[in-house]
C-alpha cells in the first residue's frame, strides 16, 4: 500500500509524462541522446523527492529511446543509436506511405518491450544478475561478434558490398588510440583522431545529411520527398503475427542490457537478426517488414528493463545511462546493491510500478501523436532539407563541443550518398563502428587473460554458444546463394 | 554499375593496400600479446578479398541487365555549398553562417517569396538558440567575427 500511495500521486505522474515528453523530444533530435538527456535533467532532481526525481529520469531515459525511433522512421534519421537499425524497415514503410501504420508498430513494440523488461527485472532480477556476472572479456568479445554478425543480414542484395561496409567500419573504428597499449593507429598525425572517430557524428552523416542531398534530387525531378500518408492502421492479424517476435526481441533486448558495455544499439540490432533468422519470408526484411520494425523496436526498450538489473541489484551500471542513475540514487540518499531491497524495498517496487507506468504512458502518448507527428511528411522536401542539414551540424557539434566532428559528419554524408548511389548498405558500417571497439578490446584482453591460449574460446559454454551463433549467422547467406548463383544472369553475392 | 563496381573495387584494393602498409608502422610495445596492427591486418585482409569478389562479380555480370547509376548535379552544388558553409562557419560563427546557408538552399530550392526566404531561417535559428544554447547549454561556435 505504502508503495502504491509513493507512485500514484499527481505530482509523481506528471513529473513521470514530463519526463517521457523532454525525452521523447530530446531522442529525436539526431545527436542528442538518452544520456545527455539524462545528465541534463539530474540537477533538477536533486530537490525533490527521492521517487519524483528517479521517475523524471526514468520518463527521460524510456521517452529518448521511443523518441528516436520517430525520426528514423519519418526522416531516415535515427535520433539516437538506439533506433539505428529501425531506420531498414521503419522508413521503408514510410516510403510505402505506411507511416501511420509503422509508428503504430514502434510504439507497441517499445512498449511491450518496455512492459516484459520490467516485469522480467521484477521477477528474476537476483538470478539474472548472477548470470551477467558471468559475463567476462571472452563473452563479451563472443556478443560482440555475434552482433556483427548481423552485417550478413544487411546486405541488401550484395553480400560482398555488406561485408565491404561492415569491414570498413570495423577499419575506422581502429582509428585513434589502441585500447591495450595506447599506441596511435591511422591518426597520420592529427590529434583530433586520437580519441577515434564519433560513431554518432558518423550515424548523423550516414543517415541524415546524406538523405538531405538525396532530397535534393527529388527536388529537381519534382519528385518532391513530401511522402503520401496513408492512414492505413495496423490490423489485429498483423499484431498477432508480430507479437512472437517483439516478446522474443524484448527478452534478447533485457538480456544484453544486463551486460555491461553492450547498449541499445546492439541489442536493436541482434534482435533484428533473430526475428529474421526466424522468419519465414526473410526477403519482406529490409523492404518494409512489420517484423523488421518491431523487434528491434522492442528491443531497445526491453534493454531498459535489464539496464537496471545489475544496477540495483549489485550497484553495477552497465552503460552511461545507469550510471547517472546510479548517482541518481546515491544523491537520493539510496544505496543500490543487495541491500536495497531490504532498506528501501517499498521505493524499489515503486520504482518498478513507475516504469510500468511509464511504458504504458508511451503507448498512450504515442498513440495520440501519431497524428500530430506524420505532419512532418507533409513539409516540402525544400523546406525539410535545411532543417535536416542544420540538425546535423549542431547534433555532430553538441556531441562534445567540437568542430572535428562536424567535419567527421559532413564527410560521412558525402559517404553515404555515394554508397547508397552504388548499392553500399550503410547499416553494416555503423554496426562496424559501434561494435569495432567492444570486439577489439575484449578479444585482446581475452588473450592476455588466457597467456595467448586460443582455446579459452572454446572452453567457456556462454562463449561457444555466441560463437557457434555469430558463425552460423555469417555462413547462412553464403549457402543460399550458392543453391541460387547463376553468374551469368545476376552475379552478385 | 558493373563498371563502377569495378573502379570501386580498384580503388578500395589501393586504399586497403596502402592501410596494410601503414599497420605496420604501428609500434608493438613488448608487454601486449597482440600487436596494435593485429586486428586492423585481419580486417583489411578480409576487405581486401570481399573487394575482390566484388570484382569478379562485376566482370561476370551481364551488361545488359546491369542498371546505371546517375546524378543530379544539383546534389554536388549542394554539397560545395555545404561545405563553403561550415568552413564559414570558422569566420561568421553558427548563426550568421546558418542564416546566409538556409537563405541560399531556399533561392536554389526555386523558393521566390522574399518572406519565407527571410522568416526561416529566423524561425530555425531562434528554435536552436532556444534548445541547444539555453536550454541544453550547448556553445554553438560564434567564429573569428564575434568571438
Amino acid at each position: 500500500m505504502e508503495t502504491l500511495t509513493y507512485v500514484f500521486q499527481f505530482e509523481t505522474i506528471l513529473l513521470l509524462i514530463l519526463g517521457l515528453l523532454i525525452g521523447l523530444f530530446i531522442g529525436a533530435l539526431p545527436g542528442l541522446s538518452s544520456v545527455m538527456g539524462v545528465a541534463l535533467m539530474l540537477p533538477i532532481t536533486f530537490g525533490m523527492e527521492p521517487i519524483n526525481g528517479i521517475l523524471l529520469l526514468i520518463g527521460v531515459y524510456f521517452g529518448s529511446i521511443y523518441g528516436g525511433s520517430l525520426t528514423a522512421i519519418l526522416i531516415n534519421t535515427p535520433g539516437t543509436p538506439a533506433s539505428a537499425a529501425s531506420v531498414i524497415d521503419g522508413y521503408s514503410l514510410t516510403k510505402k506511405g505506411l507511416a501511420y501504420k509503422a509508428l503504430q508498430v514502434s510504439t507497441v513494440s517499445s512498449a511491450i518491450g518496455g512492459v516484459v523488461g520490467v516485469i522480467l527485472l521484477i521477477l528474476v532480477a537476483p538470478q539474472l544478475a548472477e548470470f551477467a556476472l558471468r559475463f567476462s572479456a571472452p563473452e563479451t568479445f563472443a556478443l560482440a561478434l555475434f552482433g556483427l554478425s548481423v552485417i550478413s543480414t544487411l546486405t541488401a542484395g550484395s553480400y560482398a558490398k555488406g561485408m565491404m561496409s561492415g569491414l570498413a567500419g570495423l577499419i575506422i573504428a581502429t582509428v585513434g588510440l589502441d585500447p591495450i597499449s595506447g599506441v596511435t593507429r591511422f591518426t597520420f598525425g592529427n590529434v583530433q583522431l586520437l580519441g577515434g572517430v564519433s560513431f554518432i557524428a558518423a550515424m548523423i552523416g550516414l543517415f541524415a545529411t546524406s538523405e538531405a542531398f538525396r532530397m535534393v534530387e527529388d527536388k529537381i525531378r519534382n519528385t518532391d520527398s513530401s511522402q503520401t500518408i496513408n492512414k492505413v492502421k495496423l490490423k489485429w492479424s498483423e499484431f498477432r503475427a508480430v507479437f512472437l517476435t517483439i516478446l522474443g526481441s524484448s527478452g534478447i533486448g533485457t538480456f544484453i542490457g544486463m551486460i555491461p558495455g553492450a547498449g541499445a544499439d546492439i541489442a536493436s540490432f541482434v534482435a533484428y537478426n533473430e526475428a529474421k533468422r526466424f522468419s519465414k519470408n526473410k526477403k519482406e526484411f529490409g523492404n518494409g517488414s512489420l517484423r523488421g520494425l518491431a523487434a528491434p523496436e522492442a528491443a531497445n526498450t526491453g534493454l531498459t528493463g535489464g539496464a537496471m538489473v545489475p544496477l540495483l541489484t549489485l550497484g553495477i551500471p552497465g552503460d552511461a545511462v545507469t550510471a547517472v542513475l546510479l548517482g541518481a540514487l546515491t544523491v537520493q540518499g539510496l544505496q543500490p546493491g543487495p541491500q536495497l531491497f531490504v532498506s528501501d524495498g517499498s521505493l524499489v517496487y515503486a520504482l518498478f510500478i513507475g516504469m510500468l507506468l511509464a511504458n504504458l504512458f508511451i503507448l498512450i502518448i504515442g498513440f495520440s501523436g501519431i497524428r500530430f507527428f506524420t505532419k512532418i511528411l507533409k513539409v516540402p522536401g525544400h523546406f525539410l532539407m535545411p532543417v535536416i542539414l542544420v540538425l546535423s551540424v549542431v547534433g555532430a557539434y553538441a556531441l562534445n563541443n567540437n568542430y572535428f566532428d562536424v567535419i567527421v559528419m559532413f564527410a560521412a554524408g558525402i559517404g553515404g550518398y555515394f554508397m547508397k548511389k552504388f548499392n553500399f548498405p550503410v547499416a553494416p558500417l555503423i554496426l562496424g563502428l559501434i561494435l569495432g571497439p567492444l570486439l577489439e578490446s575484449n578479444l585482446r584482453r581475452s588473450i592476455i587473460l588466457a597467456q595467448g591460449d586460443m582455446t579459452i574460446f572454446l572452453t567457456r559454454p556462454i562463449t561457444v554458444v555466441l560463437l557457434a551463433l555469430a558463425v552460423l549467422t555469417l555462413l547462412s547467406p553464403l549457402w543460399n546463394i550458392r543453391k541460387k548463383w547463376k553468374p551469368d544472369v545476376k552475379g552478385e553475392i | 554499375m558493373a563498371r563502377a563496381d569495378r573502379l570501386i573495387s580498384i580503388v578500395a584494393i589501393a586504399l586497403a593496400l596502402a592501410l596494410l602498409a601503414v599497420t605496420f608502422s604501428f609500434p608493438s610495445p613488448d608487454i601486449v600479446r597482440t600487436s596494435p596492427g593485429f586486428l586492423p591486418r585481419i580486417y583489411i585482409g578480409l576487405f581486401i578479398i570481399f573487394a575482390v569478389v566484388l570484382f569478379m562479380q562485376a566482370r561476370s555480370r551481364n551488361k545488359e541487365a546491369d542498371s546505371k547509376v546517375t546524378f543530379d548535379r544539383f546534389s554536388f552544388v549542394l554539397m560545395i555549398v555545404f561545405g563553403i558553409y561550415l568552413l564559414s562557419m570558422i569566420v561568421l560563427g553558427f548563426y550568421l553562417s546558418t542564416l546566409l546557408l538556409i537563405a541560399v538552399l531556399l533561392w536554389l530550392s526555386r523558393v521566390r517569396a522574399w518572406w519565407v526566404i527571410a522568416s526561416m531561417p529566423l524561425i530555425v535559428l531562434l528554435f536552436v538558440y532556444i534548445v541547444f544554447s539555453e536550454l541544453l547549454n550547448v556553445n554553438l561556435p560564434l567564429g573569428l567575427l564575434f568571438s
